[in-house]
């Protein structure tokens, strides 16, 4: 109700349309279930006493979005409850596998851990305790599920509209808390956590939602060594909360959390767990009511004049960009010099025979294929899709990256994924964390600076791919 | 195995929230007016009197009783704002008579819906100003009511303060040429600060819910005709359906803020930035830590990495109180007479130009004191490590954003729109230099907001400091 006849009725901003970032895409959405029996073992801490789960918090879900270029070739992506995929052997394997099954390259799929540390490892190498006889089992449903659910998302592909927006969650704190000669993993109030959320809202031409995708960075590591269920930890509810406003599944994708956690947490008691889901669900409700409606944008609609001189947008239906593009780039990274599995074993003689096992199963699973001061291939996958962008890569890399990676490329919606794919599956500290020292830099491989390179190299390719300076 | 050996530096081994241990009570009223009544905050509508009642309007209490044993009473109302000091005194007033509690015990804060009932008492020859005076007597023996059954509810509480986030409000100053207008502006961030405060009982129940933040209600505009709390309302339906206790809104400093999707007759779209904002709140409220607690470093412990274990144990939170009233003296802008007023408005119609200059001469009583001075009143209230800033004018969000950011060690609650007089725009410089609507409507010299600004700042300073 524009006031056409008012003496300012010329006045006109110099923007006179505005949207959010927005995709036209063609996707579908698909979920499954693949929570194991109870009895398999689970967990991942070298401080448990028992291996074996007793029972289940919150059922494991993994989600795939699939993706139709104009060539008809499929992509896809998938967030899984998982915490890692094992070792490198391991991890090639159920990728392969998964791939084949689904009938794409490798490189066509990004398959993202949430990063639980309250699930069972698929890795039949580093799986040795009470409850592993159930692990071979739990690979193949892993597989299994995952290519149905790529299948039937692949099914469903329709035209859609996707708002990309970011939003702010509290929480994850830091979690290098300097203590004496080094750093210990606990919460450090000292040092603000980054807050970035990122909320993607798939929604089929009806104006539908068919999915929602949340990118947020805390290590999901409320439930610790005294917890027995096989749960997802803080995801699980605040998928619930998601699903049950939305009516469609919820894809999380575990951000660059390498320093990041909860700051309650290595809990037994799950309600703490859902406790903190609460606080990430409510903060992923807030960001998807802040989105205009589906497909739409704003347009000025001119002024009017009441006891002030106000001036009116109306929504309009608009479609973003349907501009995709995905490639795999390799960042160089050097290893740094590492120490035989013999010191190791003899630098950490004083503790815990059940941590000592752990810690050096880890480091001889984890070193296969990478040698001491040798250059190495990072991995990273850049995808555009649309006005969004994913940066995925293997490693834990501090959130140094995301934050990054969007000053550099400010106006752009970057979601940045650790724990995907392979190989590289490692931390990614930043240079002061090999100073301090940080747990996270005596369980890489890698030399300080890599992080920087990776950077460098992602941010190169944005850059490239999406024409900007 | 645990390394006793490795300790964070001791002054570093404890976290404690910012909090407070009062004698707190709650009490809320639905206090809805009569369909038909006048409802009139809009210029451009048709509609001058409601039509129906979209979501309830409440008035919501907290009385907390300071050091001296005396009650100070925080009370919230779903309506839009006082056009004068008779109008305000004929509530605030006679709370304060029936209460027997001195002026200063309390602040009557208005929510700042566009879509309340009428607060004037001079409109009962209008279409729908019938109903007016008979409202507002209930209303106002409701609100006595709340802050009565508020003080009776009283107990030994534990509040715990925080700051969240929450994107629901925009910057709404939008340049077109030579002037800016009253419309979303794309280019300018907004402050999206939440300011939260739970306050529960000795066993940890929530018994009430403090949220402030600033946006200009004016989702429901023109177009609409039903009474409405706004986006308050859903955000208070979802905390409290959560919470299980009242939530008492405060609006913050938003001169300059609305919601982007506003200006609309549609109440869907209110109840839609009701839930950016009511879940943003229930985020906040479940950062916070469990009632009473604080962290403390508890040991490394050796696992597949070297953790580090934090245990919540007991915190004293701090019992501290106090008041301060300020009345800041100001500059005005060179106020037009009555005669000037009638040759600027000729062209409007008799009964819009007297309406406009009866306005224009309310809002200057009691305010513009003798030789052209005036004062503009704050009250700054401190509950433990929280500080309670309330003022009548619309302040601009620099305001409270100033006074955060120089008073990092509280959590300060900035409150428009509370007690009186003084219910005119505090805008900055830049908005006196762009011909805003805001800077028309005040009687302030460009100026005002950052004079009010430091003396409230400099009072915050002096008050206890709590050592945390």
């Amino acid at each position: 109700m524009a006031s056409i006849d008012s003496p300012n009725a010329h006045l006109t901003p110099k923007e006179t349309t505005w949207r959010e970032p927005m995709s036209a895409l063609r996707c579908g959405v698909a979920q499954r279930e693949f929570t194991p029996p109870v009895g398999i073992m689970s967990g991942i801490w070298g401080a448990a006493k028992k291996f074996r789960s007793e029972s289940i918090h919150i059922g494991l879900f993994l989600t795939a979005v699939a993706r139709e270029d104009k060539s008809g070739a499929k992509s896809f992506i998938v967030g899984i409850d998982l915490c890692v995929l094992g070792c490198v052997e391991c991890a090639h394997d159920l990728l392969s596998r998964i791939a084949t099954g689904v009938g794409v390259f490798r490189d066509k799929i990004l398959f993202a851990s949430s990063h639980t540390h309250a699930v069972p490892l698929p890795c039949l190498h580093r799986s040795q305790k009470e409850g592993s006889e159930l692990i071979p089992a739990f690979r193949e449903a892993i597989i299994s599920k995952t290519i149905e659910a790529c299948k039937e998302a692949e099914s469903k592909i329709e035209d859609v509209d996707v708002t990309w927006g970011y939003g702010h969650c509290d929480l994850a704190v830091n979690r290098d808390l300097p203590c004496g000669s080094q750093e210990v993993v606990a919460f450090n109030p000292d040092i603000v956590a980054d807050d970035t959320l990122v909320v993607g809202r798939i929604s089929n031409r009806s104006g539908k939602v068919i999915g929602t995708i949340a990118n947020y960075a805390c290590h999901p590591t409320t439930l610790a060594w005294d917890n027995m269920a096989v749960s997802p930890d803080y995801i699980g509810m605040a998928r619930i909360l998601v699903e049950k406003a939305t009516g469609a599944p919820m894809m999380f994708l575990q951000g660059a959390s390498g320093e990041l956690s909860p700051r309650n947490q290595y809990s037994g008691d799950t309600a703490l767990a859902d406790k903190n889901g609460t606080m990430l669900g409510h903060a992923i409700l807030s960001t998807l009511a802040s989105m205009q409606s589906p497909g739409h944008g704003l347009r000025w609609n001119g002024i009017v004049e009441s006891g002030a001189l106000l001036g009116e947008w109306h929504e309009m239906p608009v479609r973003g960009s349907d501009i995709c593009h995905e490639e795999k780039i390799n960042a160089k990274v050097r290893v740094k010099e590492l120490k035989s599995i013999a010191q190791l074993r003899e630098e950490w003689a004083g503790i815990d025979a059940g941590a000592l096992e752990e810690r050096i199963m880890r480091a001889e699973r984890l070193r296969i294929g990478y040698e001491s001061n040798a250059e190495v291939d990072h991995p990273v996958w850049v995808w555009q899709w649309g006005e969004a962008l994913f940066v995925a890569q293997p490693g834990e890399a501090y959130s140094y990256i995301q934050m990054e990676l969007r000053r550099r490329n400010p106006g752009k919606v970057i979601f940045v994924l650790n724990l995907t794919n392979a190989p590289g599956l490692f931390y990614l500290p930043i240079k002061s964390a090999y100073n301090a020292p940080a747990y996270q830099a005596w369980q890489t491989l890698l030399a300080a600076g890599s992080l920087d390179s990776v950077i460098d190299s992602a941010d190169q390719a944005i850059k490239r791919i999406t024409g900007a300076k | 195995m645990a390394r006793p050996d490795l300790q964070p530096p001791k002054a570093k081994s404890v976290h404690a929230p910012f909090s407070a241990t009062l004698t707190a009570g709650f009490a809320q009223r639905v206090i809805n007016p009569p369909v038909g009544i006048r409802a009139a905050s809009w210029g451009a509508a048709k509609i001058h009197v409601a039509t129906g009642i979209h979501n309830n309007i409440t008035t919501t209490a907290l009385a907390v009783k300071d050091e001296s044993g005396k009650f100070q009473y925080l009370v919230t109302v779903d309506w839009g704002w006082w056009q004068g000091k008779s109008d305000d005194l004929s509530v605030r007033g006679v709370v304060l008579k029936e209460l027997g509690i001195e002026e200063n015990q309390l602040q009557l804060h208005l929510t700042h819906t566009h879509a309340g009932p009428s607060t004037a008492t001079d409109v009962s020859h209008l279409e729908g100003g019938e109903f007016v005076a008979e409202y507002h007597k209930f209303a106002t023996s409701e609100i006595i009511a709340a802050c009565k059954q508020a003080a009776k509810n009283s107990i030994p509480a534990t509040i715990t303060w925080s700051y969240g986030k929450c994107d629901l409000a925009i910057n709404r100053e939008l340049p077109c040429g030579e002037i800016d207008i009253v419309g979303f502006n794309p280019g300018e961030p907004a402050d999206d600060t939440l300011t939260v405060g739970r306050v529960c009982d000795a066993n940890g129940k929530i018994i009430g819910t403090v949220v402030n933040y600033a946006c200009h209600p004016t989702t429901l505009a023109w177009k609409n005709s039903k009474v409405s709390p706004d986006f308050v309302g859903e955000a208070r339906d979802i905390v409290q359906a959560k919470t299980g206790a009242p939530m008492l809104f405060l609006q913050g400093a938003s001169g300059d803020l609305a919601p982007r999707d506003g200006n609309s007759g549609d109440t869907e779209v209110a109840d839609k930035n009701g839930r950016i904002l009511g879940f943003a709140t229930l985020a906040t409220l479940e950062k916070m830590i469990t009632s009473g607690k604080k962290m403390r470093f508890l040991e490394a412990v050796e696992s597949g990495a070297l953790l580090g274990d934090w245990e919540e144990v007991e915190n004293q939170a701090p019992n501290t109180t106090a008041a301060v009233r300020l009345d800041i003296e100001v500059p005005l802008q060179k106020l037009p007479t009555i005669e000037e007023l009638r040759e600027r408005w000729k062209e409007v119609e008799e009964g819009a130009r007297e309406t406009r200059i009866n306005r224009a001469m309310k809002l200057r009583a009691g305010y513009v004191l003798e030789g052209g001075r005036a004062t503009h009143p704050v009250w700054i209230w401190q509950w433990g490590d929280a500080v309670i800033v309330g003022q009548p004018g619309e302040a601009y969000s620099y305001f409270q954003m100033e006074l955060r950011r120089r008073h990092p060690d509280r959590v300060i609650f900035v409150l428009n729109c509370t007690n009186g007089p003084g219910y005119m725009y505090l805008p900055t410089p830049e908005a006196y230099k762009r011909f805003r609507y805001q800077a028309w409507q005040t009687l302030l010299a460009q100026g005002g907001l950052e004079i009010i600004t430091d003396a409230v700042s400099n009072a915050i300073s002096r008050l206890p400091r709590i050592l945390r």
